[in-house]
């Protein structure tokens, strides 16, 4: 099951984050703060795979991008690093040249296309034009 | 009444949207928390009005702030509001900040019932789907108690889309209400052989997470799960399959042996690595819960090393990972198979990524024998020299000692060897582990005897050369300790000492001091043991001098722990600075008391096991 994915500037900034599963507000900056200091810290040729306390954090570099995700530990690590570079394909798809840019400006379709693929942490939809089609139609709708 | 709607368009002509809101924070940098607080005024005050656009506008600006942060649970009626609306777009944004926000303790979620009840049978597809993803998120025990029904009806609903979502969703329902549970099963494992193969997936997906918690009620399930095996080409959905045949595996042995063939042809066949590594990890389990007897099997083990082998050896810093991990696994149950690779686990010893290094240490725990421990060990030494990073060195060397000390020391067949090993090892500076050496060294000569005078010489140059140990680094570290076990062992065995007088010299240096205070008190209760046993030797010999020497030099150095800041060191100072006066007495009077003295400290001193104080019996009273 998989817990939150963050997307994190190199400083370590957040641009994005979503919850699969409800976390105590309160808790969430800090550990958001562990997690993003470990990661930044990992070298980049190294193991993409880290635990922190009761998950596993898998992370990987799109560009300026770090893109986090945390998952039980007996998740296959290397399902969930496919899932970051299938993310990030849609995006691609949806977007033309994907870039930092739209991560800034465009975080509400971000939100969208992952509530398409994870249902309640479990990853649902895995085909590119199943999960870009409800979002073309809504855009379709909002320019008519 | 016309100018106050004008007014209201132009003044939401000036409205931040989300857009807006990013970039001004971007370019507020310095006065962030201001800025910030400035548009939480302005979206307050958006809230308050009737227009639905604004209110849906000024919640989407509030999931951007609360991400960063900032507490939004105020606005808790506002995103119902917003939920609420008719139109779609609004109503999205209103469930993604629920989904983001609210969790299942939150109040105002019991206003939203009805609401999200009206929006799962809701004609248009996309409202069910917004309303299924975001319940997901915040669904508490009242809530699925009452939507239970709802989402179950959807479970047959004509549109994949949302039986897809259903599916999912109810494994949440289960969480907080399992009274649903019954009913829903049969109507879930129906899911399994649907058309649709995203709904396939998504009933594989639940019954998974279900299985784990309760595998035995699953069972029955194998044979579908099996056909599906077989017959699928989704890679995710098949990693979760095999994943759940190894959680089912070790209940029904029989099962694992069916799965062994097709999962061995999944692993010839596969270019996948993620769905490799999940077969080859079900495959261990499998061989774990199998009685090890049946011949056929090895194979299958060599299998799976072979293929282990290869992701170690790839250059892929991940893959080397998992395969390690993986390893790990076999050493526990096949020690024999693995210990072939230990040249490969030496080499990633090496290796520049430091959780692969942590890993392969895990791995030589297990690969040690009587023959290799001096090699491994040396190897471990060498790295930690080359090693930065006080952390890792310090897993290092406990790892040795672990190593080392496994089995009360089973693999270990030169002790002389062990101890240098060991002295070599308190030259490390900023360890933790200054305790952990110290144990060691004294279990290792109290234990066996053979080696005790090679110990006890090693122990007292380490007295010597104490200043090097009470550095300023040792503040940070724990190194102090080893003293500890130097004296002690010095002062117990101290008719092995070569040089029992250099050795009080060491122990009553000034620097002694500084040190913290339990050891001080074990150096002043071990000076006067050594104390004993050069007296005696002296009067044998009539060495008045050197008995002058010593007492002399007692006395003039006690008087400094008496006024140590230490109690224990304070009591134990002047109980025997007293002695060793009352001797000095006795001497001047002629009378010997050499031997009077050694009678004190005789008396060997054995290992107790833990569980002897159990078997004293308890006296009467």
């Amino acid at each position: 099951m998989l817990h939150y994915l963050l997307i994190v500037s190199k400083e370590g900034h957040i641009h994005f984050s979503h919850y699969f599963t409800s976390v105590e507000t309160n808790a969430q900056p800090v550990r958001e703060a562990g997690a993003i200091a470990k990661c930044l810290a990992a070298d980049r040729e190294s193991c993409h795979f880290m635990e922190d306390r009761k998950n596993t954090l898998i992370f990987r570099w799109f560009g300026p991008c770090l893109f986090i995700a945390a998952a039980d530990q007996e998740e296959n690590e290397l399902m969930v690093y496919e899932f970051l570079n299938l993310y990030v394909n849609s995006l691609h798809r949806y977007f033309g040249k994907f870039s930092e840019r739209h991560v800034l400006y465009n975080i509400d379709r971000l939100h969208m296309v992952l509530e398409e693929m994870v249902v309640d942490g479990e990853i649902v939809e895995s085909s590119i034009r199943n999960i870009l089609s409800p979002i073309q139609m809504l855009d379709n709708v909002a320019k008519s | 009444m016309a100018l106050r709607k004008v007014k209201g368009n132009l003044e939401r002509m000036f409205d931040k949207n989300l857009t807006d809101l990013v970039r001004g924070i971007r370019n507020n940098k310095e006065t962030e928390s201001k800025y910030i607080a400035q548009c939480m005024e302005e979206i307050k005050s958006e809230l308050r009005q009737d227009n639905l656009a604004v209110k849906a506008n000024a919640v989407a600006k509030l999931t951007y702030l609360q991400m960063l942060g900032y507490d939004i649970s105020w606005a808790g009626f506002n995103i119902i509001e917003v939920m609420s609306s008719p139109k779609f777009t609004y109503k999205r944004i209103g469930y993604l900040a629920a989904a983001q926000c609210f969790h299942q303790d939150t109040e105002v979620l019991m206003l939203t019932t009805n609401m999200i009840r009206k929006d799962l049978n809701s004609q248009n597809m996309y409202d069910s789907g917004t309303a299924l993803t975001g319940l997901a998120c915040f669904i508490s025990s009242d809530l699925a108690r009452d939507l239970a029904n709802d989402v179950m009806t959807l479970l047959t609903s004509t549109k994949p889309y949302l039986r897809k979502k259903s599916v999912l969703l109810l494994y949440k329902v289960f969480l907080k209400f399992p009274e649903a549970l019954r009913p829903a099963f049969p109507r879930l494992k129906e899911k399994l052989e649907d058309p649709d193969p995203g709904v396939q997936s998504a009933a594989v997906n639940v019954i998974c997470e279900l299985a784990r918690k309760n595998p035995k009620n699953y069972l029955s399930l194998a044979p579908v799960f099996f056909k599906l095996m077989t017959s699928s080409t989704n890679n995710w959905m098949l990693i979760k399959i095999i994943k759940l045949f190894g959680a089912l595996t070790p209940l029904e042995p029989r099962l694992g042996k069916k799965l062994i063939e097709p999962l061995t042809n999944l692993i010839h066949s596969t270019s996948a690595m993620s769905l490799l590594y999940e077969c080859i990890n079900t495959v261990i389990a499998v061989l774990i819960s199998i009685s090890s007897g049946m011949p056929n099997h090895n194979a299958s083990i060599q299998l799976c090393v072979q293929k282990l082998r290869i992701l170690i050896e790839d250059s892929d810093q991940n893959l080397k990972y998992l395969g390690l991990l993986a390893m790990s696994k076999i050493l526990k149950t096949h020690p024999k198979s693995v210990q072939a690779h230990k040249d490969l686990v030496l080499q990633c010893l090496d290796d520049k990524d430091e959780s692969i290094r942590l890993r392969a240490l895990d791995l030589l725990y297990g690969m040690v024998s009587k023959k290799t421990v001096m090699e491994i060990v040396r190897r471990l030494m060498t790295h930690m020299d080359r090693a930065e990073g006080t952390m890792y060195r310090d897993e290092l060397l406990q790892k040795i000692i672990l190593i080392c000390s496994q089995n009360n020391f089973q693999y270990i067949t030169n002790f002389e060897w062990y101890i240098s090993v060991l002295v070599e090892l308190c030259g490390m500076e900023g360890t933790q582990h200054g305790s952990l050496i110290a144990s060691q060294l004294m279990d290792v000569a109290i234990r066996v005897v053979a080696v005790r005078e090679f110990t006890v010489g090693q122990m007292a140059l380490l007295l010597e050369n104490a200043h090097v140990i009470v550095g300023p680094a040792a503040a940070r570290s724990s190194i102090a300790e080893v003293l500890y076990a130097a004296a002690w062992i010095c002062g117990e065995f101290s008719n092995l000492l070569s040089n029992p007088k250099a050795s009080l010299e060491a122990m009553v240096r000034g620097k002694v001091v500084s040190l913290p205070g339990h050891i001080q008190a074990i150096y002043i209760h071990n000076m006067l043991k050594l104390y004993a046993c050069i007296m005696a030797q002296a009067e044998e010999e009539d060495d008045t001098e050197m008995i002058e020497e010593i007492t002399s030099l007692l006395q003039e150095r006690l008087p400094l722990f008496v006024s140590s800041g230490d109690l224990e060191v304070q009591e134990r100072a002047s109980c025997i600075l007293q002695l060793v006066n009352y001797v000095a007495k006795c001497h001047k009077a002629g009378d010997k008391v050499g031997t009077d003295l050694a009678l004190l400290m005789s008396g060997e001193l054995n290992p107790v096991a833990p569980k002897a104080q159990k078997k004293v019996p308890i006296p009467d009273g």
